[in-house]
């Protein structure tokens, strides 16, 4: 993140280059954060336990509202805009192999697939609906998921900001919602644990968003005003 | 070895330059991008941006269209059919040429090693 060598300055960093160009939509983090205030605001209401004043329904509102009117407006006015290129044809071939293989043999995989997943599934239904410890495992499994994407991907540029961050968010989840609860089943009656279950979804936007936003101004920093004679 | 100096072609000049080097290689990652945009990323001046651009046009390595939005120009900027081939070509020399630089080292420092052992050998 901190690699933003200037042409001013120094030799450009065309890694930098690339992959802020690349993903500049996607790095618009603002627009996620309002969505997840919206969506953590809206999954609160039941671990309250009471009603949510007025006010307090009409943010999630606003802030969708906000994230649709003026987040674009200015991420446009403070980074200028970029037209991303249309995918290119490997992808849709790709697609349409993927779509080839399903028909093909989607049938028969979906048939092996019912015998041996309800083994595991029980597994997690298990750890999850254990009244003790009540453990939710949605997290932990998203932030796998989005990890491993991360390590997946071409970019080692990307790669290189991207997994750290992954991997605390998926350390965080393990240890607040997973790990802790087993050692400690009193947990659950704390109301602060209660809301991160519940609103974890939310909060991962929100933290997602942050983390993308402030990437894109680490990438494009502030230009110097310039002088009326340059 | 001059024949294999001689095989790697010389990168283009126009291209070479660092200014003119970070605004094609940010048109080449997208369809297309803003005066703003390339501002922001290759962090010159707006003269100097100006000026880079011209010369990229004068070339026909990019295209330039200015349009009236909400009573502001706009100005966008696309890489041209050549621009995107000769961008690819010069990455390509470039990588052939830090190959080459990889293959150079590894085989100096292979020698370097081999010295040592070799006096080794006449002593014992």
């Amino acid at each position: 993140m901190k690699a933003h060598a200037t042409v001013g300055n120094a030799e450009p960093n065309y890694a930098r280059l690339r992959y802020v160009t690349e993903n500049f939509q996607s790095l618009q983090g603002l627009t996620w954060v309002a969505f997840g205030s919206a969506f953590f605001l809206s999954s609160i209401e039941d671990v309250v336990g009471q009603a949510l004043p007025f006010w307090l329904l009409l943010v999630p509102m606003v802030l969708i509202f906000a994230a649709v009117r003026y987040v674009p407006k200015y991420y446009e006015s403070r980074f200028g805009s970029v037209e991303p290129r249309s995918p290119s044809n490997k992808h849709a071939v790709i697609f349409l192999l993927v779509l080839l293989a399903l028909a093909l043999f989607g049938r028969p995989l979906g048939r092996y697939l019912d015998s041996v997943i309800p083994q595991g599934i029980n597994q997690i239904h298990l750890l999850i609906s254990d009244l003790d410890h009540r453990t939710n495992l949605l997290p932990v499994i998203f932030w796998t998921a989005l990890l491993c994407a991360m390590v997946l991907r071409q970019s080692r540029f990307a790669s290189r900001l991207d997994i750290p961050f992954g991997l605390a968010c998926l350390l965080f989840w393990a240890f607040a919602l997973v790990f802790y609860p087993l050692r400690h089943p009193d947990v659950t009656k704390l109301t602060f644990w209660k809301v991160l279950n519940a609103g974890w979804f939310g909060i991962s936007m929100i933290v997602t968003g942050l983390y993308d936003h402030l990437t894109l101004v680490a990438l494009l920093p502030m230009r110097v005003r310039e002088r009326d004679n340059e | 070895m001059s024949n294999e100096h001689d095989a790697v072609s010389l990168p283009s000049r126009l291209i070479h330059e660092p200014a003119r080097l970070a605004i094609l290689t940010v048109l080449s990652s997208c369809a297309s991008a803003d005066f703003v945009f390339l501002q922001n990323a290759t962090e010159l001046t707006k003269g100097n941006l100006s000026v880079q651009l011209t010369n990229l046009e004068e070339a026909g390595l990019v295209n330039i269209n200015k349009e009236i939005v909400e009573r502001k120009m706009r100005t966008t900027v696309t890489l041209s059919k050549r621009g995107a081939s000769e961008i690819e070509a010069y990455w390509k020399t470039m990588d052939a040429i830090r190959a080459r630089m990889i293959g150079e080292e590894n085989q100096f420092s292979r020698r370097k090693r081999a010295i040592p052992l070799r006096a080794k050998s006449i002593h014992s």
